[in-house]
C-alpha cells in the first residue's frame, strides 16, 4: 500500500463493531465468477460509503472528520495464471487459487464535494512484494474456521 | 492538471460499498447494513490480521484482514466455505477539476456458505471494498 502520510481520500464502508473489516453484504448479481479459470467481475454502482481521508484515520480516528461519499466500480480478474494450493495451519485456512492480473474502473465523489475522481485505464498494475504490494491477485476457493480441517 | 499535487505523491485509496439495500445509507457501522441488507446475516471476522505494529498475527489482531495476494487468507469472513477473489491494484486517477492522483485499491469478494454471528448456517455474497 502507498504511504498513507500522502493520502487524502479513503473510501470504504467502515469497520463493524464486531471487527468485520470493510466487508458488506452485496447482491449476488453484482458478482460473476468462474473459479475454474480464475476469471471474475465485481461491480457496484452509486454506492454509499465514507471517505475517512486516510487509512490511519479510518482505523485510529483523531484525524479529519469522515464524510459521506458515493462510489461506483468495476473490477475484473483475468485469471488463467498459475494454480496454487495452500494449507496454512497457523492462520487456519485452506485454499486453491488461480492467479492472474486484475484491473479496476471506478469513480468516487464526496457527497459535499464537487470533484468526481475517475480511474485511468492505462498504467494499472498489481504491485509485487518487492514494490510493497500484496503480489498476484487471484480467484479461488477457500475454507476457514469450522470448515478448516 | 495540477502537477504539484502529483509530485507530492498524493494517494487516492479506493474503497467502495455494495449494491442493493446499502445504497443511500450512512455506513457508520456496517452492522446496520447487515440488519437491512439483502438476506445476509452478520458474519464473524477472521481471527487473524495485523497487530498494532502492522505485523501479521493469527489471533487478537488490531484489524481483521490479511494482504490480498496468494499466500494469505483472502477471506475476511470466518467459518466460511466458498469462492473468493482478491486484488491490489495501483494506478492513476484524475479529478473533474483537472487534478491528478495516484490510487491503491484492495478489492475482494466472497460467496458461499458461512456460520453467522448467531451460529446459524447461511449463504451469502460479500464485497470487501
Amino acid at each position: 500500500m502507498g504511504d498513507p502520510s500522502f493520502q487524502e481520500h479513503d473510501f470504504e464502508p467502515g469497520i463493524a463493531s464486531n471487527g468485520l473489516f470493510w466487508t458488506i453484504a452485496i447482491s449476488r448479481r453484482s458478482l460473476e465468477v468462474d473459479p475454474g479459470t480464475g476469471r471474475a467481475r465485481l461491480r457496484g454502482q452509486g454506492l454509499a460509503v465514507t471517505d475517512y481521508h486516510d487509512i490511519i484515520n479510518a482505523i485510529f480516528g483523531g484525524g479529519p472528520t469522515p464524510v459521506p461519499a458515493h462510489v461506483s466500480f468495476d473490477v475484473r480478474w483475468s485469471g488463467e495464471g498459475h494454480r496454487q494450493r495452500i494449507r496454512d495451519a497457523t492462520f487456519g485456512f485452506v485454499g486453491k487459487y488461480v492467479a492472474g492480473p486484475a484491473t479496476i474502473s471506478f469513480t468516487a465523489r464526496d457527497d459535499a464535494g464537487n470533484v468526481l475522481f475517475s480511474s485511468d485505464a492505462e498504467g494499472q498494475y498489481n504491485p509485487t512484494p518487492d514494490q510493497g504490494g500484496a503480489g498476484s491477485p487471484a480467484v479461488g476457493h477457500e475454507r476457514n474456521g469450522v470448515f478448516f480441517h | 492538471m495540477s502537477t504539484g499535487e502529483l509530485s507530492r505523491g498524493q494517494f487516492l485509496r479506493r474503497g467502495a460499498a455494495t449494491l442493493g439495500g446499502l445504497a443511500g445509507l450512512g455506513l457508520a457501522d456496517p452492522l446496520v447494513a447487515f440488519a437491512k441488507g439483502p438476506g445476509s446475516a452478520m458474519p464473524n471476522p477472521i481471527p487473524g490480521g495485523f497487530d498494532a505494529n502492522f505485523q501479521l498475527v493469527p489471533t487478537n489482531p488490531l484489524i481483521h484482514v490479511l494482504p490480498p495476494g496468494i499466500g494469505f487468507e483472502m477471506a475476511t469472513v470466518t467459518d466460511f466455505n466458498g469462492v473468493v477473489g482478491a486484488s491490489e491494484i495501483r494506478g492513476t486517477a484524475h479529478g473533474s477539476d483537472g487534478s491528478v492522483w495516484d490510487f491503491d485499491t484492495d478489492m475482494r469478494f466472497m460467496q458461499g456458505e458461512y456460520v453467522d454471528a448467531t451460529r446459524r448456517m447461511q449463504h451469502g455474497t460479500f464485497g470487501f471494498i
